[in-house]
């Protein structure tokens, strides 16, 4: 199971990289970006209230768990959507999903 | 191994009103190329789902490799690659990517998978263009890497759902050549559904004919020829007006006697002389320029059956 843990995100890990031209150009930036608006200007323009707001709490805790929705979404929806679910159900892998709910699409 | 790499007995999957295989009974001896044929919506797919254990059957049960369908599903998708309706190919990534994936899906070691990639690439004639994103490619190579990646961890059996569908005449038969080589190099069993019955013809070594789900007729396509009285005779020339049609049909031999693309094609009932044939046809004014006897082809006998059915 950890294995094909380790082969979707290796998997996932690829294609986003792919997907957005390399690090240098694709990653790098989806990075920089938040870092630098909730890191830098964020706090610059709140001063101690970014520390002191439990507002600045919500949205560090909430971030990591809109990003995990999206990629899970994704992993999902978008292997049925691209037609690579159920090759991957015919192989030996049992997708982390899937196989966390013991769930296999179509089968009664 | 089992020598038999798929059993099925009585085979029945519905879905809501609609029975997709019906009482669905075969057995597959291992090694082979078996070709499974049927129009759209016959219950093919259905029945690679089944057999994968995909989907659980309504009634009946069916073993591959050995195991049941039913509850050890696993281990025949251990044992076994596919391509199925979609050739499920990850568009994003390379074509090595590709295969790296599943040679991590199927436990290969790293040497391996490098090993077995190259080998499989090369063969294809994919190798020099490994590192492009399959997004850019033509439906054919794109075929042709989800076969190699079908057979990447050296699987007893391959299923292969319309590989040459939507390709162009010369892709297909180029395709088929390919996995021709690769089985008889393997030693694999495959399972193929195909619309394509000269390529049906020319690789398998035993067809299944299925229609609404219902399995028709079995056996070696010389075998099906036989079995549906398949003897013919083939005339070129001229002259052959509706008395000289009505005198061939008289005879008892002949089952039916049609002019189709400027041949007359004349159905006999078994392996007979045609001299008495061309006598008749000349007597009756016909100039006879070639003849010759022949069995009918796999198309013949698919639409025959077909026809039998409706």
């Amino acid at each position: 199971m950890i294995t094909d843990l380790l082969t979707m995100i290796w998997k996932e890990w690829k294609e986003m990289l792919l997907q957005h031209g390399g690090i240098r150009s694709g990653i790098l930036p989806m990075v920089i970006v938040p870092l630098g608006l909730l890191g830098v200007m964020l706090p610059w323009q709140m001063g101690r209230a970014w520390i002191e707001s439990p507002l600045s709490l919500a949205v560090w805790a909430w971030m990591p768990l809109m990003l995990m929705a999206g990629l899970i979404a994704d992993s999902f929806a978008g292997e049925r959507e691209r037609h690579t679910l159920e090759t991957l159900l015919a192989s030996r892998a049992k997708t982390p999903v899937s196989g966390a709910f013991g769930f296999r699409p179509g089968r009664t | 191994m089992s020598k038999i790499a798929i059993r099925a007995e009585k085979l029945t999957r519905d879905f809501g009103q609609i029975r997709a295989v019906d009482d669905l009974s075969l057995e597959i001896p291992a090694g082979i190329v078996f070709g499974f044929l049927g129009p759209n919506g016959s219950g093919k797919t259905t029945t690679i789902r089944l057999l994968l254990g995909l989907l659980d059957p309504a009634r009946g049960r069916a073993e591959v490799l050995g195991f049941d369908t039913r509850t050890q599903a696993d281990e025949i998708r251990e044992r076994c690659g596919a391509l199925l309706e979609h050739a499920g190919l990850y568009e994003r990534l390379s074509a090595e990517d590709n295969l790296e994936l599943y040679g991590r899906i199927w436990r290969l070691s790293a040497a391996d998978r490098k090993a077995r990639t190259k080998e499989l690439l090369t063969h294809l004639g994919l190798w020099e263009r490994r590192g492009e994103k399959v997004a850019g490619w033509s439906r054919g190579m794109k075929q042709k890497l989800a076969v190699a990646r079908s057979l990447l961890h050296r699987p007893s059996l391959i299923f292969l759902n319309e590989p040459t569908a939507g390709l162009d005449p010369m892709a297909a038969a180029a395709l088929s050549d390919d996995l021709l080589s690769l089985a008889g190099r393997e030693g694999v069993t495959i399972f193929l559904t195909t619309h394509n019955l000269t390529e049906a013809e020319k690789l398998c070594a035993q067809v299944g004919v299925i229609r609404a789900g219902r399995l028709l007729a079995v056996g070696h396509p010389d075998q099906l020829r036989t079995n549906a009285g398949g003897h013919q005779a083939v005339i070129l020339g001229q002259g052959f007006d509706e008395q000289a049609l009505s005198s061939l049909r008289e005879r008892p031999e002949v089952v039916a006697a049609t002019l189709r693309d400027g041949r007359l094609v004349i159905d006999l009932k078994r392996e007979v002389e045609i001299a008495p044939l061309i006598g008749l046809l000349v007597n009756s004014g016909a100039q006879v320029e070639e003849a010759h006897k022949g069995k009918a082809s796999l198309e013949e006998v698919f639409l025959s059956l077909m026809g039998e059915e409706k």
